[in-house]
């Protein structure tokens, strides 16, 4: 860094390097178009930047970068995430250009399904292909730079061969990266060929001693505490990789990376939080209780990334767990409550025992609508403010699916959450350009998408009032998102004005605690 | 599913042969030339099938091309890679004038996938040629 050279630049577009004002769920918007305000103005709510130092290095980044740029300084290699707006400082007598995403090309949801509702591109890609157009790519390729991609959406330049060819990208890698890419970068400093393509199988999965903590801070401070999850339901690629529990060692040393760079707040994440530590699906309460304990110590506010309402269930039932960690969580009397995305999924126990009956466990996929509805009714009385999502256009799905499902989104009327439905796009249809005129919205679809558009405005506001941004200095921020509501609002009344619709019949009459 | 469940089961979390990165490790070797088109396509399945019967876990796809700018081949492979979930895999391509060469100085077994195209004589018996 001193010479004013980095060899290996580690690095993604704005929508990924944002902290999201702290607020890891506004993130999503940047998984929409614009909607009733200039894109500066939506990016500045969703994606703003962040402060960066003298060498252009961001305060914050995206966890995957961070894992491997440790993973490359601690192999001695001169290697950085630096922030978009300063990579064309580097990139001509740089080696190596590595990007990670975790949506490229708006293919993943909810990207695709507001793709499909709007018909206009989300912002995500937007800026990736802004970001990519940008650079200097084609000099830089003279003096040898090598593009190597990867990150959670990786596959999704299999569709966009076009975008692969006219950026020169060299290597797309799909899978975690730990084990190739210090074969990779080798073969760049020995200047031997690279590969096109690189999966990463599941017996290539680094162990536990060869992923590297971060050195620097991750946005909003997630730390990961496992890899993997035992569920095995059909939609999922994560199940497939082995299941790895990182030690409370190395999860309270990268907590203490964040705090010490002054991100104080911290995200747990796993697909499961509640399966840390566990056997199979039998939760383990001490590790749960310890791991809470430890990010408490350390964490001004703590939020899951996923669990699932399994557990959530199974948790509170058999070891009272949920009060117990959220007794925990509130304990320092500055935080009151608590995030996390949960897969709702379905109504219909036809189809939670076609794609997903581990899902449901340790209950019968038969039970799987009182599952969610306990479920909620706990993380309600605690505190716990879930983003639902549901899927929807999945294959073999009936009229009579939907309809269970806009059923159990009605009982769930009375919980704090939102729900957000997802669209399941077929990969064959992704070959095509104009895939997002294909996708076919039934009238079923749209009965449960506009009972998870109604119940979600419902409750957005309690939400962002008394829990979610709730300081005075939000106060900007707060007004801007109360008027993209109140668009909502209006839009969507409308839109059911147009198709014919009557209001649907659901109580209002939420449970204020 | 099912067969997905108990292949892995049967993986174990070990440390890597030699220094432990992928590349380095041993590969079921796939070479393809001459035109991709669906039958190809499939025959790249059929022979990934046997790699996988045979529980090897990594098979690489190489393809001798006559212009390396042109990805088209990555496109038709795109099936193979969004169904493939329990194989490493890894593609890469090489100029159409390697080839002679490769074949004669190959020393681990590869199976050669040859569409439409005259490779000559083959006298390295490592290399299984199988004409689509």
């Amino acid at each position: 860094m001193h010479s004013g050279k980095i060899d290996i630049i580690l690095t993604t577009d704005r929508s990924m390097m944002s902290n999201h004002h702290g607020k890891e769920f506004l993130g999503f918007m940047t998984t929409g178009p614009p909607i009733s305000m200039p894109e500066s103005l939506w990016m500045w709510i969703a994606a703003p930047k962040m402060k960066v130092d003298e060498f252009g290095r961001p305060w914050q980044a995206p966890y995957a970068l961070r894992k491997l740029e440790a993973l490359l300084i601690d192999h001695g290699y001169n290697a950085s995430v630096i922030d978009p707006d300063y990579v064309d400082r580097y990139l001509l007598n740089a080696k190596v250009l590595m990007l990670s995403h975790h949506d490229y090309f708006a293919l993943c949801p909810p990207s695709s399904e507001w793709w499909v509702i709007t018909k206009k591109e989300p912002v995500n890609a937007r800026s990736f292909k802004k970001f990519m157009n940008s650079l200097p790519i084609r000099e830089a390729k003279k003096n040898g730079l090598k593009i190597i991609v990867g990150g959670p959406s990786a596959w999704q330049w299999l569709y966009n061969i076009d975008l692969w060819s006219s950026w020169m990208v060299d290597t797309v890698v799909d899978g975690e990266g730990e084990r190739i890419v210090l074969d990779l970068i080798e073969r760049v400093y020995n200047g031997e060929p690279l590969p096109r393509y690189v999966f990463v199988g599941p017996k290539d999965v680094p162990t536990l001693d060869e992923i590297h903590p971060i050195k620097y801070a991750s946005v909003n401070g997630l730390v990961e505490i496992m890899r993997g999850c035992p569920r095995r339901c059909k939609f999922c690629s994560v199940t497939l990789r082995a299941l790895r529990y990182i030690p409370l060692e190395k999860i309270e040393e990268e907590m203490m990376v964040n705090v010490r760079n002054g991100v104080k707040n911290g995200i747990l994440h796993s697909e499961d939080v509640l399966l840390y530590g566990a056997r199979g699906l039998n939760l383990n309460p001490e590790a749960l209780i310890k791991l809470h304990e430890l990010a408490r110590k350390h964490l001004r506010e703590i939020a899951w990334s996923h669990a699932a309402l399994a557990t959530i269930k199974n948790a509170e039932d058999d070891y009272r767990l949920i009060s117990r960690i959220m007794e925990i969580v509130k304990s320092n009397e500055v935080q009151n409550y608590l995030g996390v995305e949960v897969g709702l999924e379905t109504g219909s126990p036809r189809l939670v025992k076609k794609i997903m009956p581990a899902k449901s466990q340790p209950y019968s996929p038969e039970r799987w609508p009182e599952v969610v509805e306990d479920a909620f009714s706990i993380m309600h009385e605690n505190h716990i403010v879930p983003a639902a999502t549901v899927i929807l256009g999945l294959p073999d799905e009936t009229p009579e699916d939907l309809m269970l499902t806009a059923e159990l989104i009605d009982r769930l009327n009375p919980y704090r959450s939102l729900i957000v439905p997802m669209f399941f796009v077929p990969m064959g249809l992704l070959k095509n350009k104009d895939w997002f005129t294909e996708v076919k919205v039934k009238d079923e679809h749209i009965e449960v998408m506009r009972r998870c558009l109604w119940h979600s405005i419902r409750w957005a506001e309690d939400i962002i009032n008394r829990f979610y941004l709730k300081n005075p200095s939000q106060a900007p921020l707060r007004f801007l998102i109360k008027v993209f509501l109140r668009y909502v609002k209006w839009k969507g009344k409308s839109v059911e004005k147009s198709l014919g619709l009557r209001p649907t019949e659901a109580p209002i009459t939420p449970i204020t605690k | 599913m099912d067969d997905r469940i108990r292949f892995i089961k049967t993986v174990k979390m070990v440390s890597l042969d030699d220094d432990g990165t992928m590349l380095k490790q041993r590969f079921h070797e796939i070479w393809y030339v001459g035109k991709l088109d669906e039958d190809g396509v499939n025959t790249i399945v059929d022979q990934m099938s046997n790699v996988f019967i045979k529980v090897k876990d990594r098979v690489r796809l190489r393809f001798y091309l006559d212009n390396q700018n042109d990805l088209s081949y990555i496109a038709s492979c795109r099936r193979i890679l969004t169904e493939n979930i329990a194989l490493s895999i890894v593609i890469e391509d090489k100029p159409l004038d390697d080839l002679k060469k490769d074949i004669e100085t190959v020393k681990d077994e590869v199976v050669l996938i040859c569409n439409k195209f005259d490779l000559g004589e083959i006298n390295n018996e490592k290399v299984r040629l199988v004409e689509v």
